[in-house]
């Protein structure tokens, strides 16, 4: 549904270029805002066959990114609200090379700081490689490598999207 | 109209909007299927 004000004309030109055969739904008043109290979209909802939110994820809910499609794919082939309760978790919580990739970071951060930079790092990126997502990992490698990009200046984010986009 | 925060597990408030060719649509219409929302816009 699109919450464009400026309704049909605007919309229109966007579902014939993505070929969408779902029903769209034209929410001119913001009428979904005052139901859902939301303030930024994308956003992503899944109710089940009884009218139930199984699940609500308000701003940056981008469908092409992989972990949304999925959750919406294996939800809408059956999947129960338990596993989309756990499935939501693990957005955030480790998977199962966890521990390892915890441990490969603590061997790093013991280099550190015994002024071992090189072989904190790559301890640090052995972490990072089993846990490609884990975010602690990622950030203070980056911040290791490139500590103008992080300190004595406003944080770049523009530099840290460009890489999430090459895979750093 | 306020809802307040609604939680998972809680049933969703029937709407009615009209499709972008223009029939009106409710959410309850949708009973008895699962039903992913997107909400999204053009700016």
């Amino acid at each position: 549904m699109a919450v464009d004000a400026q309704g049909t004309d605007k919309v229109q030109p966007y579902l014939t270029l993505a070929g969408a055969t779902f029903v769209t739904l034209i929410d001119q008043s913001n009428l979904l805002s005052s139901i859902f109290r939301f303030k930024a979209v994308p956003n992503g909802l899944l109710i089940d066959e009884q009218g139930i939110l199984n699940y609500q994820k308000y701003g940056g809910f981008e469908i092409r990114k992989p972990e949304f499609r999925d959750i919406v794919y294996t939800w809408a082939e059956g999947a129960s609200s338990d596993w989309l309760a756990n499935r939501t978790q693990e957005d955030v919580m480790g998977g199962p090379d966890h521990q390892q990739a915890i441990q490969h970071f603590q061997i790093g951060t013991n280099h550190y700081k015994e002024g071992k930079t090189k072989e904190a790092l790559e301890e640090w990126k052995k972490g990072r490689d089993l846990e490609p997502d884990n975010w602690v990992i990622r950030k203070q490698i980056w911040a290791v490598q490139n500590p103008e990009k992080f300190y004595g200046n406003d944080v770049d984010s523009d530099w840290q999207r460009e890489q999430i986009e090459k895979g750093a | 109209m306020n809802y307040g925060q609604l939680l998972v597990g809680s049933e969703v408030p029937d709407f009615r909007l009209p499709t972008v060719s223009g029939e009106s649509t409710r959410l309850s219409d949708f009973r008895g299927k699962r039903v992913a929302l997107f909400m999204w816009a053009s700016w």
